[in-house]
């Protein structure tokens, strides 16, 4: 074993693959390559691996339920899947099974790939692997599993918060305010953003455990907010609670957001409370432990990024002071709305404040 | 039918499938003619029931008219009997009174006159002989009758004389006329035994002989005969009378306190006054029965014309039934028919639209499989084509120093090479300058990349214009959805058309990308189709107040003015068998409304044609369209 030289393993079923991973790989790191699934669970075995770079499409096994395996077996091990064409069952169970690290799509960039590799080496090395990824957080079967009702019977009715923790619940939909409301249970404190601003206060309000969110609110896309969160306050844990059906979209949720789980919209109540229990539990950890919120790192947004998103929630702010001034206090914020006579400017101010304070100028 | 005629484009055409679909054409297969149909045979049927319902309305009323004039004729039998039998028993019941009546006179008259008038009288007149007037032969007159020859009749006169003369004859003729005056009596006449008449209130008749009078010989044998006669004139007790109806008994006279027969009374009776009551009494009988039966004919002939009537008004509200239900059929049939119509267009469409988005999605499965194949390979030729670029920089040096080194020892006689460092240094760096022969195989190789980039960018517009990965509805890059079509229309278009994309600023619209690409598809495939030769497609795309907009320009043959109402019509085709189906504006259209937009098209013969697609920021999509 060369002392400080990562070691990788890469699995496709196309020898050709693994062989162009090697050399590519080769001068930084300590390449292990196999074509076939079961052999590299052995490999994984006889070495400590920090990071394991996975086809999805294999024959007789797909890269998510091998990465599963992986994360069973070597919990350290960043896992990375690498894909041809993203088809978005893969994308939801390679977030809630197996937690990918990355996703790469062929062609991958020569340069991107080795960098990003480098990378997760770093984190593997430098971060202890969180208590829960001992465990299977969330089970393959318990999808399934939770659907039934005598499952739900050994779950926690409702989810209990700690001080100081609380849930935050960015959608426009009423029905699924509603909806999360009773699956947690009254006693949990979840607030609700319907827009951008409404977040942006909330947050600066007091910060969250837990973000639940959908993609977009209304039009706007919330998955910037996520990303510059978690940039920002890498202990808190986000869950997308969607019913979006791109598998783009997913991809670039877990590549940019490092987004913990992803509920579809149908899901049952019980994988819900499941899903937020075990979003809480990870809060804990990453709270405790800030050497490890590395292992949930997001990819640096770009300034671009920040300004743009800064102008939506602007925007947003106006518009809802516009439509609204007095609609603002069941926002949960007393003193939300300046006395004054420029009720909008005040709000704006407030909101913009908010932003820099959680985002930087 | 219609899936064999699209399969056809596929398939091997099959000469009779493509002449079945040609000749039935838009307007679908050979059709069941509801409505004609429905007509014929509803008619038919109506007129069959109608014509029964007639007839039997016809027969109904023969049959009671026939009901009817065998009551009439019964009736009036009935009446007519009644009358003669009323009239025959009072003739009869008058007859039997009158004789009653008579025989009591007749006793009356024998108990008062016989013992001590009658009989000594009818006792002398024996004497008067009359056997020698009987002697004298009868003879048969002209009519061929037997009659007695006058001087038979002067032989009885001569007796009844002699009778005359019998004293008592006229104490008797006094008393009869005395006992006989203002009754109803108008004669009076006794025979003896031997039939000849001893005594008449009419002396002429004095010595008339009897004896083959039947009447006579009835009483004589015991039993009274009464005869009914009219008599034109009559001599009677008080002188002649005219036009009389009298009833006449010949009377068996009985020996007082014996059943022995002592002679015979002809006594004439006046019934003339009870006759003319009867017979009125018959006449107004008479009368009221053919009153009675012009009543109950008048009756027969009303009840006829009514049931007439009734039953032309039957048949007639029958025909109104038939007609409101003919009527009132026909509009729901008619309804019914156009409904059908429609559904079978709908279907058909809806058919076509199912048979297009499915080979759609049968090629965007295809084209996403073959895209993911290539990316493996794409993958990595494109890792080590970089890794050995990269790399060949490291190498250029060492093959330069190699190169030099070598020429410096085939220069060199000796065994010995002195490097002179000093110099060496300027030398290799000499050599770092012109590394012309590692700098053509990068070059060669930033070829090879270029190639494995150009495949790349194929895949991404191959996914791009299928997003089998993506969002069926999500916001959409207009510009980069064209981008895409027109990349791969290239691969279509022949190269003497020049592409020109002239893509202006627009936001992002929610819509249906897959939807949308097969439009676009479709306008710039058409556009290539109208170009003979060379010329030029312009795709540009701009916003207008909540619209994007996107026009498809080409220098193409136009399109004439009288078909560019028919070219959005599903089969509107003007391409040869094999080349066009006239779906493709068709879908487009359909896809566009179903995005709250639509496509117009603006075009003159000869100058070209430019079809615009307006689309709304929101324009969804993915309703009937999307299948
Ligand atoms: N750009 C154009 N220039 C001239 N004529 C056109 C143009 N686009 C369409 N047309 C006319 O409209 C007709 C209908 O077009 P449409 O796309 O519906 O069917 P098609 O092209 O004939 O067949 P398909 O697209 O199903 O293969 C064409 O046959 C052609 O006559
Ligand atoms: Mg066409």
């Amino acid at each position: 074993m060369e002392a400080g030289k990562g070691r990788v393993l890469c699995v496709d079923d196309e020898p050709h693959v693994v062989r162009a991973l090697h050399w590519l790989l080769r001068k930084d790191f300590e390449v292990h390559t196999t074509t076939s699934a079961t052999e590299a669970l052995q490999v994984l075995g006889q070495h400590d691996f920090d990071v394991v770079v996975s086809d999805q499409r294999m024959p007789g096994v797909t890269g998510v339920e091998f990465l599963r395996d992986v994360r069973k077996a070597a919990p350290r091990a960043m896992r990375i899947l690498l894909t041809g064409y993203s088809d978005l069952d893969a994308m939801l169970r390679s977030v809630n099974e197996s937690e990918v690290y990355r996703f790469v799509t062929k062609p991958w960039d020569i340069k991107a790939l080795p960098k990003l590799i480098a990378e997760a080496v770093e984190i593997s090395r430098s971060t202890p692997v969180v208590a829960a990824e001992r465990e299977e957080a969330v089970p393959a079967t318990a999808i399934q599993a939770a659907e039934s009702e005598a499952a739900q019977a050994h779950r926690p009715a409702t989810v209990v918060l700690r001080d100081g923790e609380s849930i935050l619940l960015i959608d426009d939909d009423d029905g699924i305010r509603r909806t999360v409301r009773e699956v947690l249970g009254g006693g949990v404190p979840v607030r609700h953003a319907s827009n951008l601003a409404e977040a942006v206060h909330a947050l600066d309000q007091a910060p969250a455990s837990v973000v639940i969110s959908d993609v977009r609110v209304g039009k706007v896309d919330v998955t910037r907010l996520i990303r510059l969160m978690k940039q920002k306050h890498p202990e808190v844990v986000a869950v997308v609670f969607s019913g979006v059906q791109d598998a783009q979209v997913v991809m670039d949720l877990i590549n940019q957001g490092q987004v913990y789980r992803f509920i579809p919209k149908t899901s049952k109540p019980g994988l819900i409370r499941l899903i937020v229990d075990s979003a809480i539990k990870r809060h804990r950890q990453l709270a405790d432990s800030p050497e490890a919120r590395r292992r949930f790192q997001v990819e640096a947004a770009g300034e671009e990024a920040r300004r743009s998103l800064h102008r939506d929630v602007e925007q947003s702010a106006l518009a809802f002071a516009g439509a609204s001034p007095g609609a603002l206090a069941p926002a949960g914020a007393a003193g939300f709305v300046e006395e004054g006579s420029d009720e909008g400017q005040g709000f704006l101010h407030r909101i913009s404040g908010g932003f820099r304070r959680l985002f930087g100028a | 039918m219609r899936l064999p005629a699209l399969a056809k484009r596929e398939a091997a055409p099959d000469p009779s499938d493509a002449a079945v679909s040609k000749a039935h054409g838009p307007a679908g297969p050979v059709q069941f003619r509801l409505v004609r149909y429905f007509t014929v045979a509803s008619l038919v049927a109506f007129a069959v029931v109608a014509a029964a319902f007639a007839w039997f309305e016809a027969k109904r009323s023969d049959f009671f008219r026939d009901v009817q004039e065998r009551e009439g004729a019964f009736f009036n039998s009935t009446q007519d009997q009644f009358a003669r039998r009323q009239e025959e028993a009072a003739l009869r019941d008058l007859l039997a009174i009158h004789e009653a009546g008579n025989v009591n006179l007749t006793r009356l008259f024998a108990n008062a006159l016989w013992e001590r008038d009658f009989a000594p009288f009818v006792a002398r007149a024996a004497s008067v002989p009359i056997d020698h007037c009987r002697a004298i032969a009868d003879v048969v007159d002209a009519k061929g009758k037997t009659v007695a020859p006058p001087e038979k009749k002067a032989c009885f006169a001569e007796a009844g004389q002699r009778i005359m003369a019998l004293p008592g004859f006229r104490e008797i003729d006094a008393k009869v006329v005395d006992s006989m005056k203002k009754t109803s009596v108008f004669k009076i006449k006794v025979f003896d035994l031997r039939g000849v008449t001893v005594y008449s209130s009419e002396h002429a008749q004095i010595g008339e002989d009897k004896l083959s009078n039947a009447g006579w010989k009835r009483a004589l044998a015991g039993t009274p005969a009464s005869e009914l006669t009219h008599r034109d004139r009559f001599s009677a007790f008080e002188g002649v009378v005219e036009n009389r109806d009298l009833i006449s008994s010949y009377l068996p006279v009985l020996g007082p306190g014996t059943d022995r027969i002592v002679g015979v009374f002809e006594v004439y009776s006046d019934v003339t006054p009870f006759l003319a009551q009867i017979r009125g009494t018959s006449t107004q009988i008479k009368a009221s029965a053919a009153a009675n039966r012009e009543k109950v004919a008048r009756v027969s002939e009303e009840n006829q014309s009514q049931v007439e009537a009734s039953s032309r008004v039957q048949v007639g509200s029958l025909l109104a039934v038939l007609a409101v239900l003919f009527g009132v059929l026909f509009l729901i049939v008619r309804r019914a028919d156009g409904i059908i119509a429609a559904q079978e267009l709908d279907r058909d469409q809806a058919h076509q639209q199912l048979a297009q988005s499915e080979k759609m999605a049968a090629l965007g499965q295809m084209v996403a499989g073959v895209a993911h194949q290539l990316n493996t390979p794409l993958g990595f030729s494109k890792s080590n084509v970089s890794l050995v670029m990269d790399q060949l920089d490291q190498l250029a040096t060492p093959v330069k120093v190699a190169t030099r080194i070598s020429a410096l020892v085939r220069q060199v006689p000796g065994d010995k090479i002195v490097l002179d460092v000093g110099r060496s240094r300027g030398a290799i760096e000499a050599i770092d300058a012109a590394p012309e022969d590692v700098a053509a195989m990068k070059e060669m190789l930033g070829d090879v990349l270029r190639g494995i980039d150009q495949m790349s960018e194929l895949v991404v517009h191959m996914r791009d214009f299928t997003r089998l990965d993506r969002a069926r509805v999500s916001e959409f890059d207009v510009n980069g959805g064209l981008k895409s079509v027109v990349y791969l229309a290239k691969s279509v278009i022949p190269n003497s058309i020049e592409v020109v994309e002239a893509y202006g600023p627009i936001r992002q619209i929610v819509c249906t990308p897959s939807q949308l690409n097969q439009i676009f598809l479709n306008l710039i495939i058409n556009a290539s189709q109208a170009i003979e030769d060379r010329g030029r497609i312009t795709v540009a795309t701009r916003e207008e107040a909540g619209y994007v907009r996107v026009d498809v320009a080409d220098t193409g043959t136009g399109i004439p003015p009288e078909i560019q109402e028919r070219i959005f019509e599903p089969y509107f085709t003007t391409k040869p068998e094999g080349v066009g189906t006239g779906l493709g504006l068709n879908v487009a259209r359909d896809i566009a409304r179903a995005h709250g937009g639509d496509i117009t098209v603006d075009s003159r013969p000869g100058h070209g044609a430019t079809f615009t697609v307006v689309l709304p920021f929101e324009a969804g999509g993915e309703t009937r369209a999307a299948a």
